[in-house]
C-alpha cells in the first residue's frame, strides 16, 4: 500500500478492498487534483450560492477589451457604420442583438464544461470543514451508530430534499426516497425495498415518527394522473410504480371531476400522501407501535411555488372489545 | 378507503396569509380541540376483509396545521428551541420542531434567492442523479452539498440497484425518469461506512429463506458477498464488511449497464456512471468512475474496471 501526499490531498493506493477492480487493470489511473502548491489559504473552493440548475441571474455582460481581436466600441462602431449605410438592415441587426444579449445573460461567465467530479469535490470539502470537522464531538457519536427520530418518505425530485426543506442534519432522519414519496403495501415478495426500510426503521432504529411528505408539481403523480392504466405501459417500469396511488387518483376523480387538470393533481398529491400513510397500516410493526403509542404517522405536503409546508398527522386506535391479539388472528389470513 | 377530515389549524393566530386546507375543507380551532376531534369510519383501510369491518372500528383522525407564510421566527437557534419545548404534550412538540425546520430552511434559503426558487419551481434539470443509502448520517445533500435542484436521489437500505431482471422496483422507476425524462448526464452510486445493510448482507446465512424483509432486501447484493467472501473471508467480520461495502457499489455500477437505456446513453457518452464511498470514521470520501468500454456484464465473470479514482480527505 503506497501513500503520496500532493499539496495536502492524501492519495492512497487501497490495497486488499480494491483487489476486484484492480487484478483486470494495468494501469490504474489515479488523478490527482492538485491546488497551487504550498497554498497555506483555504482552498478557494467554498460556494456560498448553489450552482443553479435554471439559468443564471440576469448579469450585465462585460466586454473586455482584450477579449476580441478588437473592442466592443470599435465593433460597435463598425454595425453603426453599416447601418448608417444600409438602414434596411436595422431590423436584422436588432433581432441579432437581442440573440446575443439572451445567450449572454444565460451564459455563467465561463467557457469551462460542466465538471461533476469538481462540484462533488467542492461539496465534499464544504462539508468537511464547515460541518464535520465543526462539529467533532457529534461526528464521533454518529460514527457508532445512528438514533434518528424520524423516518422520512420523500420524492426523488431534486427540489425537495428533506435535508433541506425541514433542516435535517446527519443523525436525524432515516430517509427513504423514491418516484411520488409512495409507500406500497405489505409484500415480502414485491416491495422488499420499502418493507426493509420501514423495518429497519421501526424495529431496529426504533424511530418515533414515520413523515411521508408530498410536493406540488410532482412528475410522479403527474403521471399517476395522466397514465391511462388500461394494459398498454408506455413505461418499463414507472407505471407499475404509480400504480401504488391508484386510490387517491380515483377519489380526486370522483369529488373533483370538473376542475382543470393541474388543480386535479395538486389534491392527488395530498390524497396519494394518505394512500401511503394508510398502506404503512399494513406492516404489522407499524401497527404495534401506533397501538403501542411508540410510534406516530405523519403526512406533509411542501409547496414550493408558494412556499408553504402543511402538515398532518394520522392517529390509529382500536375499540376496546378487540385486543390487537384478536386482530391479528382475524387478519392473518390475509397477511 | 378512510376518509380524513383534518381541521386546519395555524399556529399563529395573527396570520394574514392564506392557511391552505386539505380537501377544501377549512375551520380553525385551537390546536387542543383538534386533537379531540374524532372522525368514526365505516371502513377501516384493510377494507378488503368485509368480515372484519363489522367488528373492528378504527378512529381515524386527523389535525392538520398550515405553516403558512413565514412569519416569526425566533432569534433562538434551533437546537436550544427544542431543549426548552414542554415535553408533556408529545404530539404537539412534534408540530412545533417541524415548523421551526421548515421556517429555518424559508428564511436561510428560500426567501434569499426567490428567483433561483421560482426557476425550480417551473422545472427541474438536475445533473445528478444519486443512488445513497437511507442511513441518517449520510444525506447526499449534508456531505457532497447537493442544493435544490441539483441532485435526483434514490434512497433506500444499502444504496443497492437490482439488475433489471428482477423486475420492476422503486429504484428501477426512479432510474427510468431520471435518465429517460429528465436526462441526467451523471449516475453516482455512493455506500458508506459501518453500513447496516450491508453487516446484515454479510452475516445472512443462504442457505435458509429469510423471513425478514431486510434480508430479502439486501439479497440483491448476493453477488457481492460472494465475491468478497473469495476475496477476503479470511479476514475479520469488519473488514469484510467493509469489504463488501465497496464491493456492493461496484455490483450496483454493473447492474446499472443491465438496463438498455442507460448502456445506450453511456456508449453515447451522454452518461457517466460513478461510485463513491463515504466513510464517516475518518471523514473520507472516495470516488471513482466506471470505465464502460472496458467493462463487461457477462454472467461468467462481471468485470469492473474504473478510471479516474480519486480520494478526497
Amino acid at each position: 500500500m503506497s501513500t503520496a501526499t500532493i499539496s495536502g490531498w492524501c492519495l492512497t493506493s487501497l490495497s486488499q478492498p480494491q483487489s476486484p477492480q484492480n487484478k483486470a487493470t494495468l494501469r490504474p489511473s489515479i488523478s490527482a487534483r492538485l491546488n497551487s502548491p504550498a497554498s497555506p489559504a483555504p482552498p478557494n473552493l467554498i460556494q456560498n450560492k448553489p450552482v443553479f440548475a435554471a439559468p443564471a441571474p440576469i448579469i450585465t455582460p462585460t466586454w473586455r477589451e482584450d477579449m476580441a481581436n478588437g473592442s466592443y466600441d470599435e465593433a460597435v462602431e463598425g454595425l453603426r457604420k453599416l447601418l448608417r449605410e444600409k438602414a434596411s438592415l436595422e431590423p436584422v441587426a436588432a433581432a441579432k442583438i437581442d440573440q446575443i444579449t439572451a445567450q449572454l445573460k444565460n451564459s455563467d461567465g465561463s467557457s469551462s464544461p460542466f465538471d461533476p467530479v469538481e462540484r462533488m469535490k467542492t461539496g465534499f470539502i464544504y462539508f468537511k470543514k464547515e460541518k464535520y470537522d465543526k462539529n467533532p464531538a457529534l461526528h464521533a457519536e454518529l460514527a457508532k451508530g445512528q438514533s434518528p427520530k424520524f423516518m422520512v418518505f420523500a420524492c426523488s425530485d431534486s427540489r425537495v430534499c428533506p435535508s433541506h426543506v425541514l433542516d435535517f442534519q446527519p443523525g436525524d432522519a432515516f430517509v427513504v426516497r423514491n418516484v411520488a414519496n409512495m409507500v406500497p403495501p405489505y409484500d415480502k415478495v414485491k416491495h422488499t425495498g420499502v418493507g426493509s426500510a420501514v423495518e429497519y426503521a421501526v424495529l431496529h432504529l426504533k424511530v418515533e415518527y414515520i413523515v411521508v411528505i408530498g410536493h406540488s408539481s410532482c412528475g410522479g403523480i403527474k403521471g399517476l394522473m395522466s397514465f391511462p392504466f388500461d394494459g398498454t405501459n408506455s413505461t418499463d417500469f414507472i407505471e407499475n410504480w404509480v400504480k401504488i396511488g391508484l386510490p387517491a387518483k380515483s377519489k380526486v376523480l370522483a369529488e373533483f371531476p370538473n376542475l382543470p387538470f393541474p388543480e386535479q393533481c395538486a389534491y392527488c398529491e395530498k390524497e396519494a400522501v394518505n394512500v401511503s400513510l394508510g398502506n404503512l397500516l399494513s406492516y404489522p410493526f407499524v401497527r404495534e407501535g401506533l397501538v403501542k403509542k411508540t410510534l406516530g404517522l405523519k403526512g406533509g405536503y411542501y409547496d414550493f411555488v408558494k412556499g408553504t409546508f402543511e402538515l398532518w398527522g394520522l392517529e390509529f386506535g382500536l375499540s376496546p372489545s378487540f385486543s390487537v391479539k384478536d386482530v391479528a388472528t382475524i387478519l392473518h389470513w390475509k397477511l | 378507503m378512510a376518509a380524513l377530515r383534518p381541521s386546519s389549524v395555524s399556529f399563529d393566530s395573527a396570520v394574514s396569509g392564506p392557511t391552505n386546507s386539505f380537501m377544501g375543507l377549512l375551520h380553525k380551532s385551537p390546536i387542543f380541540d383538534s386533537r379531540k376531534k374524532l372522525v368514526r369510519v365505516g371502513e377501516t383501510h384493510l377494507g378488503s376483509l368485509p368480515s372484519v369491518k363489522r367488528n373492528l372500528v378504527s378512529r381515524l383522525e386527523a389535525s392538520s396545521d398550515s405553516l403558512g407564510l413565514g412569519q416569526h421566527l425566533t432569534s433562538n437557534k434551533m437546537g436550544n428551541k427544542m431543549e426548552s419545548l414542554d415535553k408533556t404534550d408529545q404530539g404537539l412538540d412534534f408540530f412545533e420542531e417541524l415548523k421551526h425546520r421548515f421556517l429555518c430552511f424559508k428564511k436561510q434559503k428560500y426567501l434569499e434567492e426567490p428567483e433561483h426558487f421560482q426557476a425550480l419551481a417551473n422545472a427541474q434539470s438536475p445533473k445528478f442523479m444519486v443512488i445513497a443509502c437511507a442511513d441518517s448520517r449520510v444525506c447526499p445533500s449534508n456531505i457532497l452539498g447537493f442544493q435544490p435542484g441539483e441532485a435526483f436521489m434514490i434512497r433506500n437500505v444499502a444504496n443497492l440497484v437490482p439488475p433489471v431482471e428482477n423486475g420492476p422496483s422503486e429504484t428501477n422507476a426512479a432510474l427510468e425518469f431520471a435518465v429517460n425524462t429528465l436526462e441526467v448526464e451523471n449516475i453516482l452510486v455512493i455506500g458508506h461506512s459501518s453500513c447496516a445493510g450491508i453487516e446484515a448482507l454479510v452475516s445472512m446465512r443462504d442457505d435458509v429463506n429469510s423471513s425478514s424483509f431486510v434480508e430479502n432486501w439486501v439479497a440483491n447484493g448476493k453477488v457481492a458477498k460472494l465475491r468478497t467472501k473469495a476475496a477476503a473471508g479470511h479476514l475479520s467480520f469488519y473488514q469484510q464488511c467493509k469489504h463488501c461495502e465497496k464491493e456492493s457499489i461496484n455490483h450496483s455500477l454493473l447492474n446499472l449497464l443491465t438496463y438498455p437505456w442507460i448502456e445506450d446513453r453511456e456508449r453515447k457518452g451522454l452518461l457517466s456512471i460513478h461510485g463513491g464511498y463515504y466513510d464517516f470514521l475518518n471523514c473520507t470520501f472516495e470516488k471513482w468512475t466506471i470505465d464502460f468500454k472496458r467493462s463487461s456484464i457477462e454472467k461468467e465473470g462481471p468485470k469492473c474496471l474504473v478510471k479516474n479514482r480519486s480520494f478526497w480527505c
